[in-house]
């Protein structure tokens, strides 16, 4: 059976000025409320989820950690590095930083 | 008079200081005299405004200024938007817009129900303008975008006094210009500064020490090694990432100071006491617009 797949890009649907980890002390679009609204609704959805990391302005350390490491907190480290898969052309090595953030959630 | 905080600090330290004492034994009308004034830098201008937003709000301490009568410093003063902070009808088409962002605040922001995202993301465009359109997808703007971020971030989360409510004395200030093939940039913050907001426990663990010196904190601090004034498990990353934007090879040179040390990095980093207590931290820092020999970026 083929996996079901969920792709969202952050740029377009959410937005391409992320900043922070908390909505809404830390600013509008922030880690906090991208991983309520985007990723904790659907994470049993689907079997892999793509997050497109494209056409943004730049993804600070808060917002990763907040959006990511808290998806880790909220489910679980493996599940999420099973689950998750990033697109970033613009930074390849951006992905490796949130596989870190997830790894590290807990540390 | 070189009015700097960065190329004469000790001068210009010693000036606040001797006002921060006044204040302390009861004075509160003041006037600044910088008539005589024949170089002065934009950081010192930052502070001003800083210093004038929190006394008026705090003790209603009363600031005037006298401006000096070099012209080229009175236009620095307008054109950098210093003088819209004092006086309400500046005519801003002296501004020039095209290689100047002006003198922004956070709490002008928060006034303004602006995302200070979007001050990021203008600072970052207010750069590319510069580059060719090819290189505008260079990683250094990706940098400065998230280490803005972090820079007002941590200005929120750790400049100062928890029981300090008040956004208007809670503040950040960005100022960028482009002066020959560089692009400079200014941020200070009005807190307690990097040395006194990192983590005394974590400090003494890490180094059995209660007395580090605070060019070893900030070292620290900037290299991630232990946490800042949240003190939560998985935080701490923003100063190191702004780290990557002061020592990336596009910046030329870059400077830190808070509280009593100065940090210097042009292609290996230095750093001074110095003998006044600096309130807050200011960075400074060039972005080249000539391509970088080695440069990984493009």
């Amino acid at each position: 059976m083929d996996d079901k797949i969920k792709t969202i890009k952050i740029a377009e649907e959410y937005s391409p000025i992320v900043k922070g980890r908390h909505y809404p002390e830390d600013g509008k679009f922030t880690g906090d409320r991208f991983r309520k609204e985007f990723l904790e609704p659907i994470f049993n959805d689907y079997d892999i989820i793509r997050i497109d990391l494209d056409d943004s302005y730049g993804y600070p350390s808060s917002f990763r950690e907040e959006a990511f490491g808290g998806l880790a907190r909220a489910f679980s480290i493996k599940e999420v590095l099973e689950k998750l898969e990033f697109i970033c052309t613009d930074e390849p090595p951006l992905i490796k930083l949130i596989e870190d953030d997830i790894k590290n959630a807990n540390k | 008079m070189h009015f700097s905080l960065i190329n004469n600090n000790e001068e210009s330290l010693k000036f606040f200081n001797d006002f921060f004492d006044l204040i302390d034994r009861g004075y509160y009308k003041f006037l600044f005299n910088m008539r005589e004034v024949k170089k002065l830098d934009i950081e010192v201008l930052l502070y001003i405004i800083s210093l004038d937003k929190i006394y008026k709000e705090k003790i209603n301490i009363q600031l005037n200024i006298k401006v000096p009568t070099e012209q080229t410093l009175k236009y620095i003063m307008i054109a950098s938007g210093f003088t819209k902070y004092f006086k309400s009808n500046v005519d801003i088409d002296e501004i020039d817009e095209e290689n100047i962002f002006p003198i922004c605040d956070g709490a002008t922001n928060r006034l303004n129900k602006k995302d200070d995202a979007r001050t990021c993301a203008d600072a970052v465009d207010f750069a590319k303008k510069f580059f060719d359109y090819s290189e505008r997808k260079n990683q250094i703007f990706r940098l400065l975008y998230t280490s803005l971020a972090e820079l007002m971030l941590n200005t929120d989360n750790h400049a100062y006094d928890e029981d300090v409510e008040d956004s208007i004395i809670n503040n950040w200030y960005l100022f960028a210009v482009k002066i020959g093939d560089n692009i400079l940039f200014y941020f200070f913050d009005n807190g307690k500064g990097i040395t006194k907001t990192a983590r005394p426990k974590i400090i003494d663990k890490a180094y059995g020490l209660i007395n580090l010196e605070q060019k070893n904190i900030l070292q620290s601090v900037l290299n991630g090694e232990f946490r800042s004034k949240t003190g939560i498990r998985h935080r701490g990353k923003g100063l190191p990432q702004i780290n990557d934007l002061l020592t990336d090879n596009q910046v030329g040179l870059s400077v830190i100071l808070t509280n009593r040390v100065f940090r210097y990095h042009s292609n290996k980093e230095e750093y001074q006491k110095v003998p006044y207590d600096f309130r807050g931290s200011l960075f400074i820092w060039t972005i080249s617009l000539v391509k970088v020999e080695g440069d990984s970026h493009g």
